[in-house]
Protein backbone atom coordinates (compact mmCIF):
# COMPACT_ATOMS: atom_id res chain seq x y z
CA UNK A 1 0.00 0.00 0.00
CA UNK A 2 1.23 3.46 -0.17
CA UNK A 3 2.38 5.75 1.92
CA UNK A 4 2.20 9.21 2.36
CA UNK A 5 3.46 11.85 4.97
CA UNK A 6 1.58 14.91 5.52
CA UNK A 7 2.87 17.82 3.84
CA UNK A 8 1.90 19.91 7.32
CA UNK A 9 1.70 17.75 10.30
CA UNK A 10 4.13 14.83 8.89
CA UNK A 11 2.37 12.10 10.01
CA UNK A 12 2.25 8.87 8.07
CA UNK A 13 -1.22 7.91 5.76
CA UNK A 14 -1.16 4.79 4.01
CA UNK A 15 -3.63 5.73 0.84
CA UNK A 16 -6.08 3.10 -0.63
CA UNK A 17 -7.61 3.15 -3.99
CA UNK A 18 -8.81 6.79 -4.46
CA UNK A 19 -11.76 7.31 -6.66
CA UNK A 20 -11.65 9.51 -9.27
CA UNK A 21 -12.37 13.63 -8.70
CA UNK A 22 -11.89 12.07 -4.57
CA UNK A 23 -9.54 13.62 -2.31
CA UNK A 24 -8.07 12.39 0.83
CA UNK A 25 -7.64 14.49 3.83
CA UNK A 26 -5.32 14.22 6.48
CA UNK A 27 -6.71 12.54 9.24
CA UNK A 28 -4.95 14.68 12.30
CA UNK A 29 -4.26 17.99 10.71
CA UNK A 30 -7.14 17.99 7.66
CA UNK A 31 -4.36 19.12 4.90
CA UNK A 32 -5.71 17.89 1.36
CA UNK A 33 -2.73 15.22 0.61
CA UNK A 34 -3.73 14.53 -3.04
CA UNK A 35 -6.88 14.44 -5.32
CA UNK A 36 -7.23 11.79 -8.07
CA UNK A 37 -8.16 13.61 -11.44
CA UNK A 38 -8.50 11.14 -14.22
CA UNK A 39 -6.46 11.78 -17.09
CA UNK A 40 -4.16 14.29 -15.24
CA UNK A 41 -1.46 14.54 -17.95
CA UNK A 42 -3.77 15.07 -20.75
CA UNK A 43 -5.68 17.47 -18.85
CA UNK A 44 -2.36 19.66 -17.31
CA UNK A 45 -1.23 19.60 -21.17
CA UNK A 46 -4.14 20.69 -22.73
CA UNK A 47 -5.06 23.62 -20.45
CA UNK A 48 -1.26 24.36 -19.93
CA UNK A 49 -0.50 24.51 -24.13
CA UNK A 50 -4.06 26.47 -24.01
CA UNK A 51 -2.90 29.23 -21.78
CA UNK A 52 0.80 29.41 -23.98
CA UNK A 53 -1.37 30.17 -26.88
CA UNK A 54 -3.76 32.80 -24.87
CA UNK A 55 -0.77 34.11 -23.50
CA UNK A 56 1.04 34.82 -27.34
CA UNK A 57 -2.48 36.09 -28.56
CA UNK A 58 -2.07 38.37 -25.99
CA UNK A 59 1.18 39.75 -26.25
CA UNK A 60 0.26 41.00 -30.43
CA UNK A 61 -3.32 42.70 -30.25
CA UNK A 62 -4.63 45.82 -28.14
CA UNK A 63 -5.19 45.52 -24.60
CA UNK A 64 -7.31 48.44 -23.55
CA UNK A 65 -8.11 51.65 -25.52
CA UNK A 66 -9.28 54.70 -23.51
CA UNK A 67 -10.45 57.97 -24.81
CA UNK A 68 -11.22 60.91 -23.21
CA UNK A 69 -12.67 63.95 -24.50
CA UNK A 70 -11.58 62.75 -27.89
CA UNK A 71 -8.16 62.11 -27.23
CA UNK A 72 -7.06 58.55 -27.29
CA UNK A 73 -4.51 56.47 -25.90
CA UNK A 74 -4.05 52.17 -26.26
CA UNK A 75 -2.18 50.69 -24.37
CA UNK A 76 -1.07 46.92 -25.20
CA UNK A 77 0.24 44.24 -22.45
CA UNK A 78 3.64 44.71 -22.84
CA UNK A 79 3.21 49.03 -22.68
CA UNK A 80 2.22 48.14 -19.18
CA UNK A 81 5.64 48.01 -17.88
CA UNK A 82 7.25 50.45 -20.42
CA UNK A 83 5.30 53.33 -20.02
CA UNK A 84 5.86 52.85 -16.03
CA UNK A 85 9.69 52.30 -17.05
CA UNK A 86 9.30 55.24 -19.11
CA UNK A 87 7.85 57.26 -16.23
CA UNK A 88 10.76 56.40 -14.14
CA UNK A 89 8.83 54.16 -11.97
CA UNK A 90 11.14 51.06 -11.95
CA UNK A 91 9.65 49.14 -9.35
CA UNK A 92 6.52 48.86 -10.46
CA UNK A 93 7.45 48.29 -13.72
CA UNK A 94 9.55 45.30 -12.79
CA UNK A 95 6.22 43.87 -10.96
CA UNK A 96 4.26 44.67 -13.46
CA UNK A 97 6.37 42.71 -16.10
CA UNK A 98 6.89 40.11 -13.66
CA UNK A 99 3.52 39.34 -12.51
CA UNK A 100 1.76 39.93 -15.81
CA UNK A 101 4.13 38.18 -18.32
CA UNK A 102 7.87 36.52 -17.06
CA UNK A 103 6.37 34.71 -13.98
CA UNK A 104 3.07 33.25 -15.22
CA UNK A 105 4.87 32.34 -18.81
CA UNK A 106 7.02 30.34 -17.12
CA UNK A 107 4.44 29.18 -14.90
CA UNK A 108 2.58 27.67 -17.59
CA UNK A 109 6.07 26.43 -19.89
CA UNK A 110 7.05 24.08 -16.83
CA UNK A 111 3.42 23.00 -16.26
CA UNK A 112 3.22 21.98 -20.18
CA UNK A 113 6.85 20.37 -20.07
CA UNK A 114 5.93 18.27 -17.12
CA UNK A 115 2.94 16.92 -18.48
CA UNK A 116 4.96 16.45 -22.23
CA UNK A 117 7.64 14.62 -20.66
CA UNK A 118 5.03 12.37 -18.91
CA UNK A 119 3.09 12.48 -21.99
CA UNK A 120 5.58 10.92 -24.38
CA UNK A 121 7.01 8.82 -20.98
CA UNK A 122 10.53 10.11 -20.81
CA UNK A 123 10.69 11.80 -16.89
CA UNK A 124 14.06 11.92 -16.28
CA UNK A 125 15.73 12.26 -13.02
CA UNK A 126 15.76 15.74 -13.72
CA UNK A 127 12.08 15.94 -14.04
CA UNK A 128 11.35 15.25 -10.25
CA UNK A 129 13.13 18.64 -9.57
CA UNK A 130 9.99 20.24 -11.54
CA UNK A 131 7.33 19.39 -8.92
CA UNK A 132 9.56 21.38 -6.21
CA UNK A 133 10.07 24.39 -8.67
CA UNK A 134 6.63 24.74 -10.34
CA UNK A 135 5.13 24.67 -6.35
CA UNK A 136 7.54 27.81 -5.61
CA UNK A 137 6.24 29.59 -9.02
CA UNK A 138 2.83 28.69 -8.16
CA UNK A 139 2.83 30.32 -4.96
CA UNK A 140 4.25 33.39 -6.23
CA UNK A 141 2.16 33.56 -9.59
CA UNK A 142 -0.39 36.16 -8.93
CA UNK A 143 -1.89 37.23 -12.51
CA UNK A 144 -5.15 36.44 -11.41
CA UNK A 145 -4.88 39.41 -9.11
CA UNK A 146 -3.21 41.79 -11.48
CA UNK A 147 -5.85 40.93 -13.78
CA UNK A 148 -8.85 41.65 -10.91
CA UNK A 149 -6.55 44.85 -10.39
CA UNK A 150 -7.51 46.10 -14.42
CA UNK A 151 -10.86 45.29 -13.98
CA UNK A 152 -11.13 47.40 -10.74
CA UNK A 153 -9.15 50.15 -12.77
CA UNK A 154 -11.79 49.69 -15.62
CA UNK A 155 -14.33 50.87 -12.82
CA UNK A 156 -12.86 53.55 -11.28
CA UNK A 157 -12.22 55.18 -14.43
CA UNK A 158 -15.33 54.78 -15.99
CA UNK A 159 -17.29 57.93 -15.52
CA UNK A 160 -14.34 59.61 -16.20
CA UNK A 161 -13.23 58.48 -19.50
CA UNK A 162 -14.39 55.43 -22.46
CA UNK A 163 -13.01 52.59 -22.12
CA UNK A 164 -12.94 49.16 -24.78
CA UNK A 165 -11.51 46.15 -24.26
CA UNK A 166 -8.90 44.85 -27.22
CA UNK A 167 -8.24 41.34 -28.09
CA UNK A 168 -5.87 40.89 -26.17
CA UNK A 169 -8.11 41.56 -23.11
CA UNK A 170 -9.96 38.74 -23.24
CA UNK A 171 -7.57 36.25 -24.72
CA UNK A 172 -5.64 37.49 -21.16
CA UNK A 173 -8.52 36.62 -18.99
CA UNK A 174 -8.79 32.98 -20.66
CA UNK A 175 -4.97 32.67 -20.47
CA UNK A 176 -5.39 33.11 -16.58
CA UNK A 177 -8.51 30.60 -16.49
CA UNK A 178 -6.69 28.06 -18.72
CA UNK A 179 -3.47 28.95 -16.19
CA UNK A 180 -5.68 28.03 -13.15
CA UNK A 181 -7.12 25.06 -14.55
CA UNK A 182 -3.69 23.68 -15.20
CA UNK A 183 -2.81 24.61 -12.06
CA UNK A 184 -5.56 22.69 -10.38
CA UNK A 185 -4.92 19.44 -11.84
CA UNK A 186 -0.97 19.96 -10.58
CA UNK A 187 -1.19 17.23 -7.57
CA UNK A 188 2.54 16.64 -6.51
CA UNK A 189 1.57 13.11 -5.44
CA UNK A 190 -0.16 12.04 -8.07
CA UNK A 191 2.65 13.82 -10.22
CA UNK A 192 5.32 12.09 -8.31
CA UNK A 193 4.04 8.86 -8.51
CA UNK A 194 3.82 8.90 -12.56
CA UNK A 195 7.14 10.16 -13.12
CA UNK A 196 8.32 7.44 -10.37
CA UNK A 197 6.68 5.20 -12.55
CA UNK A 198 7.74 6.32 -15.77
CA UNK A 199 11.29 6.52 -14.52
CA UNK A 200 11.36 2.78 -13.21
CA UNK A 201 10.08 1.39 -16.67
CA UNK A 202 13.03 3.41 -18.97
CA UNK A 203 15.29 2.00 -16.32
CA UNK A 204 13.77 -1.42 -15.14
CA UNK A 205 14.87 0.17 -11.84
CA UNK A 206 13.44 -1.84 -8.49
CA UNK A 207 10.22 -0.12 -8.04
CA UNK A 208 10.15 1.88 -4.57
CA UNK A 209 7.93 -0.34 -2.24
CA UNK A 210 5.48 2.33 -1.81
CA UNK A 211 4.15 2.12 -5.40
CA UNK A 212 0.66 0.56 -6.19
CA UNK B 1 0.54 6.36 15.12
CA UNK B 2 3.36 8.74 14.27
CA UNK B 3 6.54 7.11 13.42
CA UNK B 4 9.62 9.68 14.08
CA UNK B 5 11.91 7.92 11.43
CA UNK B 6 9.96 8.25 8.80
CA UNK B 7 10.80 10.90 6.58
CA UNK B 8 9.04 12.48 2.98
CA UNK B 9 11.85 13.15 0.02
CA UNK B 10 10.57 16.69 -0.88
CA UNK B 11 11.21 16.33 -4.02
CA UNK B 12 9.77 13.29 -5.09
CA UNK B 13 7.58 12.73 -1.69
CA UNK B 14 9.37 8.89 -1.59
CA UNK B 15 8.62 7.91 2.26
CA UNK B 16 11.52 6.48 3.94
CA UNK B 17 13.53 5.82 6.87
CA UNK B 18 16.05 9.01 7.81
CA UNK B 19 18.74 7.28 7.87
CA UNK B 20 20.71 8.10 5.00
CA UNK B 21 21.23 11.95 3.32
CA UNK B 22 20.02 11.56 0.42
CA UNK B 23 16.61 10.35 -1.24
CA UNK B 24 16.30 6.75 -1.90
CA UNK B 25 14.74 7.58 -5.17
CA UNK B 26 15.64 10.71 -6.57
CA UNK B 27 19.08 10.31 -4.71
CA UNK B 28 18.76 14.47 -4.21
CA UNK B 29 19.30 15.68 -0.16
CA UNK B 30 16.37 15.17 2.03
CA UNK B 31 15.26 17.71 4.37
CA UNK B 32 14.78 17.39 7.94
CA UNK B 33 12.27 19.69 10.02
CA UNK B 34 13.64 20.63 12.81
CA UNK B 35 15.56 24.08 12.85
CA UNK B 36 12.60 25.70 14.33
CA UNK B 37 14.85 28.41 15.94
CA UNK B 38 15.94 29.92 13.00
CA UNK B 39 12.94 29.88 10.82
CA UNK B 40 11.43 31.61 13.70
CA UNK B 41 13.77 34.48 13.61
CA UNK B 42 13.16 34.46 9.84
CA UNK B 43 9.76 34.95 10.31
CA UNK B 44 10.20 37.58 12.89
CA UNK B 45 12.57 39.60 10.88
CA UNK B 46 9.97 39.52 8.22
CA UNK B 47 7.21 39.97 10.16
CA UNK B 48 8.40 43.21 11.91
CA UNK B 49 9.49 44.75 8.35
CA UNK B 50 5.98 44.32 7.43
CA UNK B 51 4.78 45.83 10.02
CA UNK B 52 6.77 48.86 9.57
CA UNK B 53 5.88 48.97 6.07
CA UNK B 54 2.01 48.97 6.74
CA UNK B 55 1.89 52.52 8.37
CA UNK B 56 3.58 54.37 5.16
CA UNK B 57 1.38 52.20 3.58
CA UNK B 58 -2.22 53.36 4.93
CA UNK B 59 -1.08 57.14 5.75
CA UNK B 60 0.90 58.25 2.52
CA UNK B 61 -1.14 58.11 -0.86
CA UNK B 62 -1.26 55.60 -3.08
CA UNK B 63 -2.28 57.33 -6.15
CA UNK B 64 -1.98 61.07 -7.26
CA UNK B 65 -4.69 61.87 -9.63
CA UNK B 66 -4.19 65.32 -11.97
CA UNK B 67 -7.04 66.72 -13.82
CA UNK B 68 -6.86 69.46 -15.71
CA UNK B 69 -4.67 71.54 -13.62
CA UNK B 70 -5.90 70.43 -9.82
CA UNK B 71 -4.16 67.42 -8.00
CA UNK B 72 -5.77 64.89 -5.52
CA UNK B 73 -3.84 61.98 -3.34
CA UNK B 74 -5.74 59.36 -2.31
CA UNK B 75 -4.80 56.96 0.12
CA UNK B 76 -6.40 53.41 0.25
CA UNK B 77 -9.00 53.99 2.98
CA UNK B 78 -9.59 57.65 0.73
CA UNK B 79 -9.92 55.15 -2.00
CA UNK B 80 -12.69 53.03 -0.86
CA UNK B 81 -14.66 55.78 0.85
CA UNK B 82 -14.57 57.35 -2.68
CA UNK B 83 -15.80 54.30 -4.61
CA UNK B 84 -18.50 54.05 -1.63
CA UNK B 85 -19.86 57.86 -2.60
CA UNK B 86 -19.57 56.81 -6.00
CA UNK B 87 -22.01 54.18 -5.33
CA UNK B 88 -19.84 51.48 -6.55
CA UNK B 89 -20.05 49.24 -3.59
CA UNK B 90 -19.01 45.91 -5.24
CA UNK B 91 -15.66 47.62 -6.30
CA UNK B 92 -15.60 49.35 -2.76
CA UNK B 93 -16.13 46.11 -1.08
CA UNK B 94 -13.12 43.90 -3.08
CA UNK B 95 -10.75 46.76 -2.09
CA UNK B 96 -12.21 47.31 1.29
CA UNK B 97 -11.54 43.34 1.49
CA UNK B 98 -8.48 43.05 -0.21
CA UNK B 99 -6.53 46.11 1.78
CA UNK B 100 -8.27 47.02 4.76
CA UNK B 101 -9.48 44.02 6.22
CA UNK B 102 -7.19 40.94 4.97
CA UNK B 103 -4.00 42.76 5.90
CA UNK B 104 -4.89 43.23 9.28
CA UNK B 105 -6.60 40.11 9.73
CA UNK B 106 -3.45 38.48 8.19
CA UNK B 107 -1.16 40.48 10.51
CA UNK B 108 -3.23 39.33 13.88
CA UNK B 109 -2.67 35.51 12.60
CA UNK B 110 0.73 35.82 11.99
CA UNK B 111 1.57 37.52 14.98
CA UNK B 112 -0.17 35.26 16.72
CA UNK B 113 1.65 32.16 15.14
CA UNK B 114 4.65 33.79 15.82
CA UNK B 115 3.95 34.19 19.08
CA UNK B 116 2.64 30.73 19.74
CA UNK B 117 5.97 29.37 18.07
CA UNK B 118 8.15 31.80 20.68
CA UNK B 119 6.16 30.10 23.46
CA UNK B 120 4.52 33.46 24.42
CA UNK B 121 1.40 32.30 23.63
CA UNK B 122 -0.36 29.05 23.72
CA UNK B 123 -2.32 27.29 21.00
CA UNK B 124 -2.85 23.93 20.39
CA UNK B 125 -1.41 22.52 17.31
CA UNK B 126 -4.73 22.21 15.75
CA UNK B 127 -5.53 26.05 16.18
CA UNK B 128 -2.48 26.85 14.48
CA UNK B 129 -2.55 24.63 11.39
CA UNK B 130 -6.23 26.39 11.27
CA UNK B 131 -5.52 29.62 11.10
CA UNK B 132 -1.80 28.70 8.92
CA UNK B 133 -3.80 27.49 6.38
CA UNK B 134 -6.34 30.22 6.48
CA UNK B 135 -3.04 32.94 6.20
CA UNK B 136 -1.40 30.85 3.18
CA UNK B 137 -3.35 31.81 0.13
CA UNK B 138 -5.38 35.30 1.29
CA UNK B 139 -2.68 37.91 1.81
CA UNK B 140 -1.67 37.57 -1.97
CA UNK B 141 -5.10 39.53 -2.68
CA UNK B 142 -4.11 42.17 -1.15
CA UNK B 143 -1.49 43.53 -4.08
CA UNK B 144 -4.70 44.12 -6.45
CA UNK B 145 -4.57 47.78 -4.99
CA UNK B 146 -1.02 48.01 -6.10
CA UNK B 147 -2.12 46.68 -9.42
CA UNK B 148 -4.59 49.16 -9.89
CA UNK B 149 -2.35 52.05 -9.19
CA UNK B 150 0.28 50.57 -11.34
CA UNK B 151 -2.30 49.53 -14.68
CA UNK B 152 -3.68 53.21 -14.12
CA UNK B 153 -0.22 54.44 -14.42
CA UNK B 154 0.21 52.94 -17.73
CA UNK B 155 -2.84 54.02 -18.82
CA UNK B 156 -3.60 56.61 -18.15
CA UNK B 157 -1.22 59.44 -18.99
CA UNK B 158 -3.00 61.92 -21.29
CA UNK B 159 -1.30 65.45 -20.02
CA UNK B 160 -3.26 68.10 -19.23
CA UNK B 161 -5.97 66.58 -19.34
CA UNK B 162 -5.37 63.62 -17.13
CA UNK B 163 -2.62 62.23 -15.56
CA UNK B 164 -2.07 59.47 -13.04
CA UNK B 165 1.26 58.82 -11.13
CA UNK B 166 1.92 56.30 -8.11
CA UNK B 167 2.21 57.59 -4.36
CA UNK B 168 4.98 56.60 -2.08
CA UNK B 169 2.00 53.99 -0.40
CA UNK B 170 1.97 51.26 -3.50
CA UNK B 171 6.01 50.67 -3.32
CA UNK B 172 5.38 50.33 0.74
CA UNK B 173 2.08 48.44 0.36
CA UNK B 174 3.71 46.35 -2.25
CA UNK B 175 6.99 45.47 0.33
CA UNK B 176 4.31 44.86 3.00
CA UNK B 177 2.28 42.27 1.21
CA UNK B 178 5.34 40.26 -0.29
CA UNK B 179 7.28 40.55 3.28
CA UNK B 180 3.67 38.92 5.12
CA UNK B 181 4.02 36.00 2.14
CA UNK B 182 7.39 35.54 3.37
CA UNK B 183 6.51 35.31 7.05
CA UNK B 184 3.94 32.84 6.25
CA UNK B 185 6.23 30.85 3.91
CA UNK B 186 9.27 30.54 6.70
CA UNK B 187 6.71 29.47 9.18
CA UNK B 188 7.12 25.60 8.21
CA UNK B 189 3.46 23.83 9.78
CA UNK B 190 5.64 20.17 10.47
CA UNK B 191 7.02 22.13 13.34
CA UNK B 192 3.71 23.28 15.43
CA UNK B 193 3.22 19.46 15.72
CA UNK B 194 6.48 18.32 16.43
CA UNK B 195 7.27 21.18 19.41
CA UNK B 196 3.87 19.29 20.82
CA UNK B 197 6.06 16.68 21.69
CA UNK B 198 9.09 17.58 22.95
ZN1 LIG C 1 -1.57 16.49 8.48
ZN1 LIG D 1 13.38 11.75 -3.57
Amino acid sequence: MPLILCEHCSIAVTLGQLPDNHKASCPRCGHVLTRAYPNIVDRMLIFSISALLCLAISTIFGFVEMSVQGQERQVSLLDTSSRLAQNNDWILAAISLLVLIVIPSIFAALLAYLSFSLKIGQAKNSTIRLLRAISFIGFWNMCEIYFLGILVSMVKIASLAHISFGIAFYSYAFFVLFLFAAYMHFDKYQLSQLIKKSISTQQNKVLPNDLA
Amino acid sequence: MTSPKLISCEHCLTVQSNESPLCDFCELPVHHHTDNHGALQRAWSFLATALLLYIPANFLPIMRTTQLGTTTDSTIVGGVVLLWGHHSYLIAGIIFVASIFVPFAKFLALLSLCFAQSRVLTLSAQQKSIIYRATEFVGRWSMVDVFVVAFLTSLVQMGELMTITPGPAALAFAGMVIFTMLTANSLDPRLFWNSTHE
